[in-house]
């Protein structure tokens, strides 16, 4: 709709109406990521947490624990650098490393690129480890099937209410280095309760990725998925 | 920073749907997206040079966060993230707004 302003006297000017949701050219090319995962019958994660919570670490361990019963390829994130990507690559699985140049987030288009770069074929689990930010990432939809989100015992129990967006995007929470619990003032409970007071249908389990403590309930929480 | 992508998404939904000098573009943010105005402004400007919106005023409607309850049926607005029902004091609900980032209206100069 058009509607045609004239302010009393001097300067015209006209108004365009049109209410678009800005992400709609990110929200489009992640629907269409998301029909070729669904053509592919490939579950995917979008693993989100701030700089340091231990994403690659915990999927590290997770993917040297599914690998022989699972087919999982992985898309790292990173502003720069290639270490992430090295460091999956060491488990034997396809990664595909995105360099953001200085973006703190992933979109849906650098997604349809990156996925240019995988073999899709034959289902499974595709990992998608996002750039560590506890904001801009959950803005923006890849095409995934579930967010997971990390925040780790050294972080402070302040997290869910500092940064609400991520806790209200994501379907399941790990609480990561529940190791290091006994050297922290980190509460979980009050996480958990802050956590759930954001998104009371959010999953939330804690793990450590070093000690496996844990562990075998967030592999449980995946094989239930892809089995579906 | 994402808020300088945003920035970007706003200038080509405006390339797409005028052709004059842009004055103003009206936006709705919600509270719980993860933009902070300033910065969106910052954004705007510096993306925006040389291109028909240099110059418009950015002008940013934050729509606050309300929700209903799953309890008592009742729509409340949430304050301070603080995630309950106002009337039953319920933690089970779903958002009704909060999540926009819209672009509601371009306003451009008229030739």
């Amino acid at each position: 709709m058009i509607v045609r302003h004239i302010p009393c006297g001097e300067k015209t000017s006209m108004k365009v109406k049109l209410v678009k949701n800005i992400l709609e050219a990110n929200d489009r090319i992640a629907d269409e990521n998301r029909r070729l995962f669904e053509k592919h019958k490939l579950f995917v994660i979008n693993v989100m947490s701030g700089p340091g919570a231990g994403k690659t670490t915990l999927l590290g361990a997770t993917i040297n624990a599914l690998k022989s019963r699972i087919k999982i390829s992985v898309i790292e994130g990173d502003i720069a650098t290639t270490r992430d990507a090295e460091k999956i690559a060491e488990t034997g699985v396809p990664v595909v490393q995105i360099n953001t140049h200085g973006a703190c987030h992933l979109d849906a288009n650098m997604i349809s690129e990156a996925l240019k770069d995988l073999s899709l074929d034959g289902g499974g689990l595709l990992i998608i480890e996002n750039v560590g930010n506890l904001v801009c990432p959950a803005e923006f939809k890849v095409g995934e099937d579930a967010k997971v989100m990390l925040l780790s015992t050294t972080e402070g129990d302040d997290k869910p209410l500092k940064y609400p967006l991520m806790f209200s995007e994501s379907s399941l929470l790990l609480i990561s280095k529940i190791d290091l619990l006994p050297y922290t003032n980190f509460d979980v409970e009050k996480v958990k309760k802050d956590a759930r007071s954001i998104n009371p249908d959010l999953e939330i389990l804690d793990v450590s990725a070093r000690t496996g403590e844990g562990m075998d309930r967030w592999y449980d929480w995946i094989v239930k998925r892809l089995a579906v | 920073m994402h808020e300088l992508s945003i920035a970007e998404s706003i200038l080509d939904i405006i390339k797409k749907q005028v052709k004059d000098r842009v004055t103003a573009v009206r936006l709705r943010i919600g509270e719980l997206s993860g933009v902070v105005p300033e910065a969106l402004e910052f954004s705007f400007q510096s993306a925006s040079m040389g291109t028909l919106a240099e110059g418009a005023a950015l002008v940013i409607e934050r729509v606050p966060l309300t929700a209903r309850c799953g309890d008592c049926d009742e729509v409340f607005k949430i304050n301070d993230y603080c995630f309950a029902c106002a009337k039953c004091g319920g933690g089970n609900f779903k958002l009704i707004t909060g999540r926009e980032l819209q672009i509601e209206e371009i306003e451009v100069a008229d030739t």
